[in-house]
């Protein structure tokens, strides 16, 4: 029996299944924050991450302090690097390099502050 | 593909050998895999082990597998590992791994390569043999161990590596509780065993907020032959399932996880007191067999040296 069910196992093998990335942008606060990565889908490996903060009336907000934060929530821990964030002027930040190191289901926090008011999106990403 | 086909030859030969009587019952399980046991008449063994671990893809939270495409990771481990008697059915045992992980990916320019040698997690523990393998005849031999792990690898938190090449331990400390029950037919053995793991709480270094993984049950089932005198082949099948991951006071959803994967190993005793282990795991890359695991097929080199005062 212990021979069959390892025969089994070996023919099962032979096939291979796949599933694509899938993004989906969530949004919360006072400040609007958007979030798309560059060339569209995430990667495994490094990415960069082109972020937008507006007002609630949706004026473009530079100066704010903007945060990413990749974590693996079901493995309990999050990226092997510290993304850093640059200020492109008009309301438009690049966080770089946004590493997702391995696969598996990723949620990145985008955290942006304006003066009193604080806003953030969440990227869900399957790899 | 190629683990797969030598798996195939593996279970053929076990299969089609004759079963003329070879070595004692006592030592023909002791040393086809991993630390294993003492035999009867030695006090201590020690010995080392290089794996080649290489990654081919990932089952996600449902069960959905999906290949690593052209990202690479594979992992060298070599460890080292030493056991002694304490008492006529106790042994203590630790085992200390070193890793040099290898990874490529995509850069944020180019495709990036890294490697890196870091200490992994150490295990350490006792064994008891309540019936040992070989006391008696026609007895089932029953033995427990208590082993804890100790959380002395690199986690991702503390990984200088871009890619986490680095990264060999999940940062806690673990209990575990195990059970095997062996039995032999003259040249067949049986081996089952069934081990819980309890992992304790830590608090992430990134985060700052309490985590614990979730407590695990494996069950692996093993059937061996003694081929020819000192030579040993076994094929195991095992499972393993872990429960919810919790961080602060929640349980993180849909992080249960799940590996049922398959082990062929063979020990040969190469003069003296010295044996030669060689060993491959694997998993089928089909929906089901995995959950929140990596697949990672696996093919290990050691040798063990038996110490008789």
């Amino acid at each position: 029996m212990k021979r069959w069910m390892l025969l089994l196992t070996m023919v099962c093998a032979l096939s291979v299944g796949c599933m694509a990335a899938e993004p989906e942008t969530l949004a919360a606060g006072a400040l609007q924050v958007t979030a798309s990565f560059d060339g569209g889908d995430a990667k495994i490996g490094q990415n960069i991450l082109h972020i937008t903060v507006s007002d609630r009336d949706g004026a473009k907000l530079p100066g704010a302090v903007v945060t990413v934060d990749p974590q693996m929530p079901t493995h309990g821990h999050g990226s092997s690097e510290t993304p850093v964030v640059k200020d492109g002027g008009q309301g438009a930040y690049t966080a770089s390099p946004v590493t997702l190191q391995m696969q598996g289901h990723w949620k990145i926090t985008v955290t942006a502050t304006h003066d009193t008011e604080t806003g953030a999106t969440v990227l869900d990403v399957t790899l | 593909m190629i683990t797969w086909r030598i798996a195939i030859a593996l279970c053929t030969l076990l299969a089609v050998l004759p079963s003329e009587a070879l070595a004692g019952a006592c030592c023909m399980s002791s040393s086809v895999y991993g630390v294993g046991r003492l035999k009867d008449w030695e006090n201590a063994a020690g010995g080392s082990s290089l794996s080649w671990l290489h990654t081919t893809g990932a089952w996600d939270q449902a069960g959905r597998y999906a290949g690593l495409g052209a990202t690479q990771s594979d992992d060298m481990r070599a460890q080292v590992w030493a056991m002694a008697r304490f008492h006529a059915r106790g042994t203590a045992w630790v085992r200390a791994p070193l890793q040099l992980g290898f990874r490529s990916a995509a850069g944020t320019s180019g495709e990036l390569r890294s490697q890196a040698l870091s200490a992994g997690d150490m295990d350490l523990g006792a064994r008891w043999a309540f019936v040992e393998v070989g006391e008696e005849a026609g007895q089932t031999a029953i033995a427990s161990s208590l082993g804890l792990t100790v959380p002395s690898g690199r986690t991702t938190a503390e990984s200088r590596d871009p890619l986490g090449a680095d990264v060999a331990g999940r940062g806690g400390f673990a209990l575990t509780l195990s059970t095997a029950l062996e039995r032999t037919w003259m040249p067949w053995f049986v081996r089952g065993t069934v081990a819980g793991s309890l992992p304790l709480p830590f608090e992430r270094e990134d985060t700052g907020v309490w985590q614990r993984f979730g407590p695990s049950v494996t069950i692996s089932g093993t059937a061996g032959r003694e081929l020819w005198s000192g030579t040993v082949l076994s094929a195991t099948l095992q499972g393993t399932w872990e429960g919810s991951l919790v961080s602060g006071a929640t349980a993180v959803p849909d992080s249960r996880a799940l590996l049922i994967n398959g082990l062929l190993a063979m020990s040969h005793q190469i003069g003296g007191e010295w044996t030669l282990q060689l060993a491959a795991s694997a998993a089928p890359p089909v929906a089901g067999w995995g959950v929140n695991r990596p697949l990672v097929v696996s093919t290990v080199l050691g040798v063990r040296y038996g110490y008789v005062p």
